[in-house]
C-alpha cells in the first residue's frame, strides 16, 4: 500500500516537475518574443554535451528579428531542461544609432591616435588624414612634400593620375602637426 | 620610426605606413607593393583598354582564352553570384559601362541583360564565352586580392614581433604586425553621412578590413543616380544597407563580404555575415547600426582614441 502510493507520488512530481519546466520554457520563449528592441546580447555559449538518450526536443515558434528567423528549442529529459538552443538569434547587440565623431580637426591638431579611416572606395578622410599625417610626420623627420589636390572626395569615374608620390629627403620643414 | 608612402594604382590612392623599417626598406617594400598593384591593374582593369579583362570583355560570342588568374577570378565571381542568386552579378559591368563608369565607350545596354548564368566556361582550355554586349567587372574581388598579395609581399621582409605596416587602399586596410609601441593599429570607420566623421573604431593585427557604401562611388545618367553597388536582381531597388564594414584574414574576403552586405537585403545581408562568422558592423538606410559580438571585441571607444 505504501510502496504504491509512493510509487504515485514519484510518478505524480516527475509529471508535475516536466510541466513546471514546459510553462518556464514556454513563458521563458514567449517573453523573447517581444519587442527586437530587447532583444538581449550574447548567447551563452552551448553547453557541453551530455547524454540525450531518453530526451525530447521541443521546437518553439519561429519568429522574425531583422537579423534573419528565430527558431528555439529545449532539450528535456527526465523533467529537466537539459539543452536550450538559440539556433538563429544572431549575438547582435542592441541597435543604436550610429554618431558621427568629427576626427578631421583632431587629425590635423596630431591629437587623434588612428591610424587609418576604412571607407567606401574614394574617401577624402582616408586618403586626407593618412596622407596628411603623412606629411606631418615626413615634414617632422626633415623632409618636405608638396601635396596636390587633396581637399575633396573626387566622384570616381575620372581615373585618377597614376603618379608615385615619394617622400624624398629636402630640406628642413617645419611642422605643427607632430604627434 | 615610422615611414610612410603613397603611389597611386586602380584610380586610388594607396598609402602605406610602416613601422620599424628603414627608410630603404620602405622604399624596397613600396616598391614590391606598387608592382603588384600595377599587375593586378594591368591585369584586371575595366579602365584600361590594354587590360587582360578588357580583352576578354570584347570577345562576347566567342570562346577567349584568359590566364589562369583571370579564369579563377572570373570563376570566383560566378561563384558568388550563385551564392546571391544574381544580386551580386560580374555582368554588372555592362551596366556601369552603359552609365558612362569605365570602359567601352558609349557602351549600350541590350535588354535583357545577361546575367552570370550565360556564361561559359571550359575549364581544360580555360576558355571563357560572353554573351554578346556582356560585360564583366570583378573589381569586388580584385581590389582586395592586390592588396592580400602587396600585403604578402610586404610581410616576407617584415619581422611582425617588432616591425609592422598597414596598407591603405583608397579605403580597405590590410595591417601586419605592431604600430608604433607595441600598440595594434588603431581603425576607423568612416561616417556615411560626412566623410570628416568617424562612427567606430578597431584595434587590428594582421587583419584586413573594409567598407562598402553607396555614398562615395556614383552619379547621375540621364537624371537617375547611381551608385556602383549594383543589385543585378533588382537594379531599381534601393539598398538597405548604407555602410557595410567587415574584418577578416584576408582583405579580399573582408572586401567582398562588405559589398555583399550593400547588395543583399538587411535581413540576408546579416543572416550571411552571422554564417561567416566575420566581425561585421552595419549602418542601415535609417541610420541604426548592427553590429555583432565579435566586432565589438575589437572594438575601441572613440573617445579614447580622440585624445
Amino acid at each position: 500500500m505504501i510502496s504504491f502510493l509512493s510509487k504515485n507520488i514519484q510518478k505524480f512530481l516527475v509529471f508535475f516537475f516536466t510541466a513546471i519546466s514546459l510553462i518556464l520554457v514556454v513563458m521563458g520563449v514567449s517573453r523573447i518574443k517581444k519587442p527586437v528592441v530587447t532583444a538581449e546580447v550574447p548567447q551563452p555559449a552551448p553547453q557541453a554535451p551530455v547524454d540525450t538518450q531518453g530526451a525530447t526536443t521541443i521546437a518553439g515558434d519561429n519568429y522574425q528579428t531583422p537579423w534573419g528567423s528565430a527558431l528555439a528549442s529545449v532539450t528535456v529529459k527526465d523533467g529537466k531542461v537539459i539543452a536550450v538552443k538559440m539556433p538563429s538569434i544572431p549575438p547582435s547587440p542592441p541597435s543604436v544609432y550610429a554618431e558621427p565623431f568629427l576626427v578631421d580637426q583632431a587629425l590635423k591638431a596630431g591629437g587623434a591616435n588612428i591610424q587609418g579611416v576604412s571607407g567606401a572606395t574614394y574617401t577624402s578622410l582616408a586618403f586626407k588624414s593618412s596622407l596628411e599625417s603623412a606629411i606631418a610626420k615626413a615634414a617632422a623627420q626633415g623632409q618636405t612634400i608638396t601635396p596636390n589636390t587633396t581637399t575633396s572626395a573626387q566622384t570616381a569615374g575620372a581615373v585618377k593620375p597614376s603618379v608615385p608620390r615619394q617622400y624624398r629627403d629636402d630640406d628642413e620643414g617645419e611642422n605643427e602637426w607632430d604627434d | 620610426m615610422t615611414e610612410h608612402r603613397v603611389f597611386h594604382s586602380m584610380g586610388i590612392p594607396v598609402h602605406i605606413t610602416m613601422v620599424g623599417f628603414s627608410a630603404q626598406d620602405a622604399n624596397q617594400a613600396t616598391q614590391k607593393a606598387e608592382t603588384i598593384f600595377k599587375e593586378y591593374d594591368l591585369r584586371f582593369s575595366r579602365f584600361k583598354p590594354e587590360s587582360e579583362l578588357m580583352g576578354l570583355n570584347t570577345s562576347n560570342g566567342a570562346w577567349h582564352k584568359v590566364s589562369v588568374d583571370l579564369f579563377r577570378v572570373i570563376k570566383r565571381c560566378v561563384a558568388l553570384a550563385a551564392e546571391t542568386d544574381g544580386a551580386f552579378d560580374p555582368s554588372v559591368g555592362g551596366v556601369l559601362a552603359s552609365y558612362g563608369y569605365g570602359l567601352p565607350e558609349h557602351f549600350v545596354l541590350r535588354e535583357p541583360i545577361a546575367t552570370y548564368r550565360d556564361l561559359a566556361f571550359n575549364d581544360r582550355e580555360l576558355l571563357i564565352r560572353l554573351e554578346p554586349g556582356q560585360i564583366l567587372e570583378p573589381a569586388c574581388v580584385v581590389k582586395g586580392m592586390a592588396i592580400d598579395v602587396a600585403g604578402k609581399a610586404v610581410l616576407e621582409m617584415t619581422d611582425i614581433k617588432k616591425q609592422g605596416f598597414m596598407i591603405n587602399a583608397g579605403g580597405d586596410i590590410f595591417t601586419a604586425g605592431i604600430f608604433e609601441n607595441n600598440t595594434p593599429w588603431n581603425i576607423a570607420v568612416q561616417s556615411p553621412e560626412n566623410p570628416n566623421a568617424i562612427v567606430a573604431a578597431v584595434a587590428l593585427q594582421n587583419r584586413g578590413m573594409a567598407t562598402s557604401g553607396t555614398y562615395q562611388t556614383g552619379g547621375e545618367h540621364k537624371g537617375k543616380k547611381w551608385q556602383h553597388l549594383v543589385n543585378m536582381k533588382s537594379p531599381e531597388s534601393a539598398p538597405e544597407i548604407t555602410s557595410a564594414t567587415v574584418v577578416a584574414t584576408t582583405c579580399e574576403q573582408a572586401d567582398t563580404e562588405a559589398s555583399l552586405a550593400i547588395l543583399l537585403s538587411k535581413t540576408d545581408a546579416i543572416a550571411r555575415l552571422e554564417r561567416s562568422g566575420l566581425p561585421y558592423f552595419l549602418i542601415d538606410n535609417k541610420g541604426m547600426v548592427h553590429k555583432n559580438a565579435a566586432f565589438a571585441a575589437l572594438e575601441v571607444p572613440i573617445e579614447s582614441v580622440m585624445e
